[in-house]
């Protein structure tokens, strides 16, 4: 996963890595507004995908060493949804695959809700911003890693408590974070995002629960949806999001399924690169 | 699905198909003794399977043109393992990968236990006998099945009344059904059943609650194992038997994973095929 490309979308300037030939897929990240989760969470996918596909990987609006949002009302979760359609028509991308983790799921879900015809399939993967309203674990393990003051060690902290075994974390990986959790832009989003978290959650919950009735109602019923859960996910658990996730896509989805990784925490593509790749590809071939 | 053969087992009559080339695929169908179930289950995956795969599939001891038990002492569920095992060495397979459908799932688990080094992999796909039984739904298919004179409407009855979209039942399966279940071999089977049942029932009941134990014990520790589950089952539902038996697996196995296809019936694999096949050719090939 090398050589990053910018490109301003609706003046927002975006990094993005782009690799392959292929079906068009993109990945989409976690995390929200001044989240450590960029395009490079893919590290450990990318270049294997691009042998199959044409694979673009993007900074979200206000992430890695994408712009921030221009006002602070725009720290809110369909401003990211908006910046992925606007991303997808800056680099000429009419329809793709999408594979969304996490809020990356979730976001992925409202843009086919959106913009449905730029979608030609969604991969969600362990999206707990799709089922539950908060998820405590990350309040909490961000508190454990808060006497850490070693960026790179707090970082490596986090992400190894994300997992099962503690074996996610790449040097490529803490590199690219370290570039940017340092910076102004970055503090700038976090304070910002502290700030209007009351706003955005409250928007969040309303849209959360508006976009589980248009599932329900078939929404979804054209598309082909693939709906991926590690086991062991601590934020975003499988009896309290990854089943009922399954009971809310599955019968209003003809075309969709679940599949199920084991000993894996969150980043389950990051856990188990080989055989997460395998389904995605398995799935998308199928089609 | 061509060219059955036929090999004696110790001394049971035991009809098989073979084809292919690749790693060595052993389908177990579902039913016990005397049902309409056989090796022909696996009609719509078998072509697919012959391009990687050197696949086997066998009519199980007093199944399809399989012979009966010898004595009616023998109508257990064991005695259908042991013939399977006698099976691989009659054939001189030494090890295979082992799928297993319904009662078949809990035979391939029962192999594993008892003669773990002729299992290279285990699937498990719909096996509610692994699980809890839940005769109510076939009880009440049966009976309906009841108003029908014709054999072979009688089964296509059945075996549509298992589905969910009613497609599943072939030419090919019926014209096989008609040509074993109501001759005097199959017959007797039926009555013996009929008789033994209690037996068998405890007997089941005892190994599979042992079976569990032994699971949770670290029996399967080594044993790379795909569990699959369609959604809509009626027999086996997701929610009773496909959940617990995640929860019985994914904890106790480390390489194992669960894959739920949607709009399907207890025979997942007849009523999607390519992608059940997709989904099994991932699994074996990513080992």
């Amino acid at each position: 996963m090398e050589n990053p490309k910018f490109v301003d979308v609706e003046g927002i300037r975006t990094r993005y890595f782009e690799a392959g030939q292929g079906e068009p897929m993109v990945l989409i990240s976690g995390g929200q507004f001044g989240s450590f989760n960029c395009a490079t969470d893919w590290d450990l996918n990318f270049d294997d995908l691009a042998g199959d596909f044409h694979v673009f990987a993007v900074d979200k609006i206000g992430q890695g060493h994408t712009d921030n949002p221009k006002d602070p009302s725009d720290y809110i979760l369909g401003t990211a949804v908006q910046h992925l359609h606007d991303f997808l028509k800056a680099v000429g991308l009419e329809q793709a695959h999408l594979v969304g983790h996490s809020r990356g799921g979730y976001a992925i879900v409202r843009l086919a809700l959106e913009h449905p015809e730029v979608v030609k399939s969604l991969t969600i993967v362990d999206s707990g911003s799709i089922m539950h309203e908060a998820a405590p674990f990350y309040v909490e393990l961000a508190e454990k890693a808060a006497h850490i003051t070693d960026p790179r060690e707090k970082h490596e902290f986090m992400m190894v408590n994300s997992s099962f075994s503690g074996t996610i974390v790449s040097d490529g990986w803490l590199d690219d974070v370290m570039s940017f959790v340092t910076t102004p832009k970055y503090r700038i989003a976090q304070e910002t995002d502290v700030e209007m978290w009351p706003t955005c959650h409250v928007d969040h919950v309303a849209r959360q629960k508006e976009t589980k009735e248009w599932i329900a109602k078939g929404g979804l019923s054209d598309l082909p949806v693939l709906v991926t859960w590690a086991y062991n996910d601590q934020g975003a658990p499988i009896e309290e999001c990854g089943i009922p996730a399954m009971h809310l896509i599955l019968p209003s989805v003809p075309n969709s399924r679940m599949h199920i990784f084991n000993q894996s925490g969150h980043y389950v593509f990051r856990e188990h690169p080989k055989e997460f790749n395998a389904t995605v590809r398995t799935f998308i071939q199928g089609l | 699905m061509e060219d059955a053969k036929f090999i004696d087992v110790n001394g049971t009559r035991t009809r098989y198909f073979e084809a292919g080339q690749g790693e060595p695929l052993l389908l177990i169908h579902g039913g016990q003794f005397g049902m309409y179930n056989s090796a022909r289950d696996w009609d719509r995956n078998w072509e697919d399977f012959t391009k990687d795969f050197h696949v086997y599939a066998l009519d199980k001891v007093g199944q399809g043109h399989s012979d009966n038990p010898a004595r009616a002492d023998d109508y257990l569920l064991g005695t259908a393992t042991q013939h399977v095992y006698d099976f691989m060495q009659a054939v001189g397979l030494e090890k295979a990968h082992v799928a297993g459908h319904s009662r078949g799932g809990y035979l391939v688990a029962r192999l594993a236990l008892e003669h773990p080094e002729v299992v290279k992999s285990l699937i498990m796909i719909d096996s509610g006998s692994l699980m809890w039984s839940t005769p109510e739904f076939y009880e009440d298919l049966n009976k309906r099945a009841e108003a029908y004179t014709d054999v072979r409407e009688k089964h296509r009855f059945i075996l549509e009344g298992s589905s969910f979209a009613g497609t599943i039942a072939t030419d090919e399966w019926l014209d096989d059904v008609t040509t074993y279940v109501d001759a005097p071999k199959n017959r007797e089977a039926m009555a013996t059943m009929a008789e033994m049942w209690p037996t068998l029932d405890i007997d089941h009941q005892k190994n599979r609650d042992d079976t569990h134990d032994w699971i949770r014990a670290g029996g399967l520790k080594d044993m790379p194992t795909l569990v699959i589950w369609a959604y809509d089952d009626q027999g086996a539902p997701i929610i009773k038997n496909g959940i617990p038996c995640m929860h019985l697996i994914l904890p106790n196995v480390p390489n194992s994973q669960m894959h739920i296809l949607n709009q399907s019936g207890h025979y997942v694999f007849r009523e999607h095929p390519q992608e059940f096949n997709a989904v099994i050719r991932t699994f074996i090939h990513g080992l």
